[in-house]
């Protein structure tokens, strides 16, 4: 279980989160709504270890996730916005550079999971040739490989094409049909019904919305 | 953390030929730049050559035995006598076609000889051109040379009379003039060029040979910011903090490639420079030289790409500061003219004492303070680099 308690965090004066706290528990798909620029993405970075908030903490299963000791990118994969790669080097230098424990994964889990993705015919293509959709699958297969409990996304599917999309729902789902917790921020509706739980976040608190609601209640919310 | 260096050298290395290609075009520059300047100083000294009419009216055999040994003297080499009519002469003059004219009046010779000294006459154009300047020089201390060949010719005579032989000297008096003067002109030391230079023991090209090797590593350091100017975005840092891997991390991952690329061309080029060069040599100090002159550029150009975090600002930067400390380090003027600040500078500007350096690894005289220096720009660039690199990580992480 996923709990964040009493975050807040500022960009110097202006306080971008107030007082959030939410709960999520193995098998959620956490969507995270709100108008640009209102901190989704900061409420990201901080529950992925990115950013340090001014208080509160992240707990996973009644421990802190980023004490000292702890070891957060293993049982956090983070896909930011801006894809995490280097594009003169090769798919398969970008994924190696991202795998954490090498002896932890086997060599057919990561081959299945390159497979699942569609990245097998690009492993030995540079990451500046491929498309934005193909980035985002290196990316999400970059941060699954090391086998998380939380995945973390950052406007996963924005400016990707229907199959791509389709590729990273399938793959999103699969992962918390398995257990693990996904959190993501979203403009997209059509990703709404993938959502368990559905949030909007505005002037800094976290507030949950109905998912099923329509677009005019939804817009007010924000 | 081994991937992380193993994936950068390989990132960089596939930007080798951008980085070469970056040195290129501004090499070729200052290559240009060189050969103009030594055109410049060639014409500077003299090797061109200036024309000047010589107008004889004097039938004297003894001046057409001297005139060409006059006009033949190295001291004249930068001039091509050419003898005209005096009217041909003058408009040659007036319409810039010469530098000057010189004219020998009827019985010039023979007044030498009985003292009447009737003056030959130098004809200059108006306003300081160089070569008119020089040969005015040359005629006046062509001159001074006739002067001591009439004071020997005298002398002679004197002794003949005192000796109470003047009987014979009707007999040896032609032997007297021309032997006098045969000496008096050969003494081409008065007119023999002493060589001040401004460049030390260095020949111009050896001197901006040196420069050319501080260039060449600034401009590949330009070349460079394909590979450090426009690093993964910000979130590939973040991740890698993440990972366990922090920002110092990062800068040392691409920290040890640039000091490889360094190295390899500052042997490659010192290997080359050691072919033309006969005085350098690579003992033990020099090579620590060439490691610690290949640390200190990598520490330089990381540090502005680092601050810059921009290809297009970091390259201006790069660039500005560089030819800066060149300049200041007497890489384009020598220090004779700059101000005394510069050679007092130079010492504490990394690629000014790179500069200083290179020359005395070029003269065969580096020293292990040479090594020190640089090896002292190192440590403060990479500390400043540490510096920023925790001021940014504290501002990212707040």
């Amino acid at each position: 279980m996923l709990q964040a308690e009493h975050i807040s965090f500022s960009y110097q004066k202006k306080q971008v989160l107030r007082d959030v706290s939410f709960t999520a528990k193995e098998g959620d798909f956490i969507g995270i709504i709100g108008k640009n620029g209102c901190g989704k993405s900061t409420l990201l970075s901080v529950l992925a270890g990115v950013r340090k908030p001014a208080s509160g903490s992240v707990l996973f299963q009644g421990t802190p996730l980023y004490s000292k000791k702890s070891d957060p990118a293993k049982l956090v994969g983070y896909v930011p916005q801006l894809n995490p790669l280097l594009p003169e080097l090769s798919v398969r230098d970008n994924l190696k550079l991202w795998l954490r424990d090498t002896k932890a994964v086997s060599a057919e889990e990561t081959k299945a999971l390159y497979q699942k993705m569609g990245l097998t015919d690009y492993l030995s293509v540079s990451v500046a040739k491929l498309s934005e959709g193909m980035k985002k699958r290196v990316s999400i297969a970059s941060v699954l490989q090391n086998q998380p409990k939380i995945l973390i996304l950052d406007e996963p599917s924005a400016t990707l094409d229907l199959p791509c999309k389709e590729v990273i729902h399938e793959q999103l789902l699969s992962f918390t049909k398995n257990g693990g917790i996904v959190l993501f921020t979203t403009h997209e509706e059509a990703e709404f019904s993938l959502c368990t739980t559905l949030s909007v976040l505005k002037e800094g608190i976290l507030q949950n919305v109905d998912k099923s609601a329509d677009n005019k209640t939804l817009i007010q919310q924000f | 953390m081994s991937v992380l260096f193993f994936l950068q050298l390989k990132r960089a290395l596939k930007a080798l030929p951008r980085i070469i290609a970056g040195a290129v075009i501004p090499l070729f520059l200052a290559g240009m730049a060189v050969f103009l300047a030594q055109n410049h100083y060639s014409k500077q000294t003299g090797t061109s050559v200036s024309p000047v009419a010589l107008v004889n009216h004097d039938s004297e055999t003894y001046l057409n035995l001297i005139l060409p040994m006059v006009t033949q003297m190295e001291a004249a080499s930068n001039f091509s006598f050419t003898e005209m009519e005096e009217e041909e002469a003058m408009t040659a003059l007036d319409e810039g076609r010469v530098c000057a004219v010189l004219v020998f009046p009827k019985e010039m010779f023979a007044g030498i000889l009985d003292s009447t000294n009737i003056p030959a006459r130098l004809y200059l154009p108006g306003g300081d051109s160089f070569p008119s300047l020089l040969i005015g020089k040359f005629a006046e201390a062509g001159s001074l040379t006739l002067g001591s060949a009439q004071a020997g010719i005298y002398a002679s005579t004197d002794l003949y009379y005192t000796y109470g032989i003047s009987e014979h000297l009707s007999d040896i008096y032609y032997d007297i003039n021309t032997v006098n003067l045969k000496y008096a002109l050969s003494r081409e030391s008065a007119f023999s060029a002493k060589s001040t230079t401004a460049l030390g023991d260095f020949s111009l090209l050896e001197y901006y040979g040196c420069t050319l090797f501080v260039c060449l590593l600034l401009f590949l350091g330009a070349g460079m910011g394909s590979f450090l100017g426009t690093p993964a975005p910000k979130t590939f840092s973040e991740q890698l903090r993440r990972n366990g891997m922090g920002a110092f991390s990062l800068e040392l991952s691409l920290f040890v490639p640039l000091v490889l690329f360094y190295l390899i061309f500052v042997f490659v080029l010192s290997g080359i420079a050691s072919v033309l060069l006969p005085a350098i040599s690579f003992s033990g100090v020099s090579v620590l030289y060439l490691i610690c002159t290949a640390l200190c550029f990598a520490a330089y150009t990381q540090l502005i790409y680092s601050f810059t975090k921009n290809t297009g600002r970091g390259l201006l930067l790069l660039l500005f500061l560089g030819l800066f400390m060149i300049v200041v380090g007497g890489g384009f003027l020598p220090y004779a003219f700059l101000p005394n600040i510069c050679s007092d500078l130079t010492p504490f500007l990394p690629l000014s004492a790179c500069l200083a350096g290179f020359r005395r690894f070029a003269g065969g005289v580096v020293t292990m303070k040479d090594c020190l220096i640089l090896l002292a720009h190192t440590m403060f660039l990479f500390g400043a680099l540490a510096v920023l690199t925790a001021l940014r990580r504290k501002e990212v992480r707040s």
